[in-house]
């Protein structure tokens, strides 16, 4: 498997967790997808250990990094300069960063933002390091939900404990691994809508993915209490998914419309007693 | 209230079927009290005919081969769903999930399901006659119904039944080995939860050619609810099997895990139970579950049939 394929299929919006184990396929792959970042307008940011070494990868890889950092185009940070930059790990601060960046990239007419987060350092004794989970979870609804931004999150499989990093992969809705490409199709893409307010799902919804499904759909009254889910798109969903979106009606916290299920779909809403959920409507494909 | 009544019904012919089955029916509508009639095609037929169209007017009939196709289905989606819809009335069944012309891969599952309604209707205000044609079916088949049921009527005659006893050890004698999947059968070892996408496409590429696009989703659930069961309850690895027979798709599910319930899947748990959901969902989905599970591991098959394909029984 080459590396560059791995990462091909990323799209803005996407939040993919890449575990890692071998130095030269990282690179061939994070190479891939800067050169696409770059060649659609978006801006890149590396955060994460040893810019200078990850700057002369894609240098061998044919990236123009010069160039592209005095443009602007290219960004390479530290853990210690973005993740770590209150000389600790901060959820809120991060999640302000990148909301930060995404004005910054917008204003300057960036088409969007692509992020490739080494989290190496969450496997050193950083303080604040206990909140990634939180935070991986989160910025599924508080930075890609509104399709602006791409992230790749790195974990190197030898740097970290293997069921911490399973809890890891769950908060992430798309995977990809050394010899698994990320496909959009097995995982579950969320995109905010405004009218009908709302989110759109699409992919496939199960086990791997529950946590994220989970953290979207904990704040889904926030802002409004009429709120629709388009399902058109969902392909796929298990036990696991459908009782987090009976859950989310049955909270009290708001109206939920289901528009798009498939006949599957109906059938486990049924099975899990949205019937029963005065909140919640179901409408069939 | 009345206690539980679970009686077998011996018969040799359509006379001694209806002798005993219309009185049973005719004396519930008596009392005011829901019944079910459900039978393969053929009996259910003839014992509809049988009521004249007032008395029938109040029964309600299914056709046990749909329905009750799958044995594990019976109880939650048939006679627990039929009680809750009647609630504070005691409810009356027909039934014959032992027809003639269930497999033998089929039969320990109807035979384990006859033996495990008298623990779930423990209690409730129900009776449920199951019909046996004596004619037909095995000679070790009509000993199991002495088995699995309190009393028996043989020959018109209600007599208690010597055979019968604890209903769950009896289901456990029917906790059997299953027969090899076919050699040529594809399979594919699965871990993590990562690997739920590759078992999902096993299925699909299998029992694509076989089914309806609904029918191939809903098969693709209960595979993927099955193996997500091994990586939720168990520490190993499973390994799921698949290949197609005439008319049916076949899956089969093997884990170190050990189901220690013998209701599970056939009573739904809780309501705010978080899990249990799993096994529930493949008996409603398949049409035929067969489990196979102790201390060293649990096998579980499920048959799918093509829309087109043959249903045998009457």
């Amino acid at each position: 498997m080459g590396g560059i394929s791995l990462l091909d299929r990323v799209t803005l919006g996407d939040h993919v967790c890449w575990t890692v184990d071998g130095d030269a396929i990282r690179m061939e792959a994070i190479a891939g997808f800067v050169r696409a970042g770059l060649t659609e307008r978006q801006r890149v940011m590396y955060c994460g250990d040893d810019p200078a070494a990850v700057l002369d990868g894609l240098e061998r890889y044919g990236v123009d990094t010069r160039a592209a950092l005095d443009r602007g185009d290219l960004t390479a940070d530290t853990a210690e300069d973005s993740y770590l930059a209150g000389g600790f790990f901060d959820p809120d601060a991060t999640v302000r960063l990148w909301h930060t960046e995404v004005a910054r990239c917008r204003s300057a007419g960036y088409r969007g933002m692509r992020v490739i987060g080494d989290m190496t350092w969450a496997s050193r004794r950083s303080p604040g390091v206990e909140h990634v989970p939180w935070y991986e979870a989160n910025i599924n609804r508080l930075v890609f939900a509104d399709g602006f931004v791409a992230g790749v999150c790195a974990y190197d499989r030898r740097r970290f404990d293997p069921l911490h990093l399973r809890r890891l992969l769950w908060a992430h809705p798309g995977a990809a691994g050394s010899e698994m490409p990320f496909d959009p199709d097995s995982s579950l893409r969320v995109r905010r809508t405004l009218d009908p307010w709302g989110l759109r799902l699409s992919g496939e919804a199960d086990l791997s993915n529950r946590d994220v499904l989970r953290a979207v759909t904990d704040h889904l009254f926030d802002d409004h209490d009429d709120v629709t889910i388009d399902v058109c798109g969902l392909h796929f969903a298990d036990i696991a998914a459908t009782r987090v979106l009976v859950g989310a009606a049955q909270s009290g916290d708001g109206r939920l419309r289901l528009v798009g299920c498939s006949p599957n779909l109906l059938r486990l809403l049924h099975f899990h007693g949205a019937g029963s959920v005065p909140a919640l409507t179901t409408e069939a494909r | 209230m009345t206690p539980f009544d679970h009686p077998g019904l011996l018969y040799r012919d359509e006379d001694e079927f209806l002798s005993e089955t219309v009185p049973f029916v005719r004396s519930a509508i008596t009392a005011g009290d829901p019944v079910l009639v459900a039978l393969p095609g053929q009996n259910l037929d003839l014992l509809r005919g049988a009521l004249d169209g007032a008395a029938a007017g109040h029964v309600d009939f299914a056709d046990l081969t749909v329905s009750g196709r799958n044995p594990g289905r019976i109880i939650p989606g048939l006679l627990l769903r039929y009680a809750a819809a009647h609630p504070g009335r005691r409810v009356s069944f027909v039934g014959e999930p032992v027809w003639p012309g269930r497999t033998t891969v089929e039969y320990p599952a109807c035979a384990a399901h006859e033996a495990l309604i008298n623990t779930v209707f423990a209690g409730h205000d129900a009776q449920i006659l199951c019909a046996y044609d004596t004619a037909l079916l095995a000679t070790s088949a009509i000993a199991d119904a002495w088995r699995t049921h309190p009393v028996m009527i043989d020959d018109g005659v209600r007599v208690p039944s010597p055979a019968y006893g604890d209903p769950v050890a009896t289901a456990g004698c029917f906790n059997v080995p299953l027969p090899q999947p076919p050699a040529e059968a594809e399979f594919l070892t699965y871990r993590l939860i990562g690997d739920l996408p590759a078992v999902r496409a096993l299925v699909r590429r299998c029992a694509e050619p076989l089914l309806s696009a609904d029918r191939l989703a809903e098969t693709i659930l209960a595979a993927h609810e099955l193996a997500a069961n091994t990586i939720r309850h168990t520490s190993g690895p499973g390994r799921i099997t698949v290949w197609t027979e005439p008319g049916l798709f076949a899956c089969q599910v093997d884990d170190s895990g050990h189901i220690t319930d013998p209701l599970a899947g056939r009573v739904p748990p809780d309501p705010l139970q978080p899990s249990g959901r799993g096994l529930l969902l493949v008996n409603q989905i398949c049409d035929l579950v067969r489990i196979y599970t102790g201390p060293a591991g649990t096998s579980i098959r499920t048959h799918v049939e093509s829309s087109d394909g043959p249903r045998p029984g009457r």
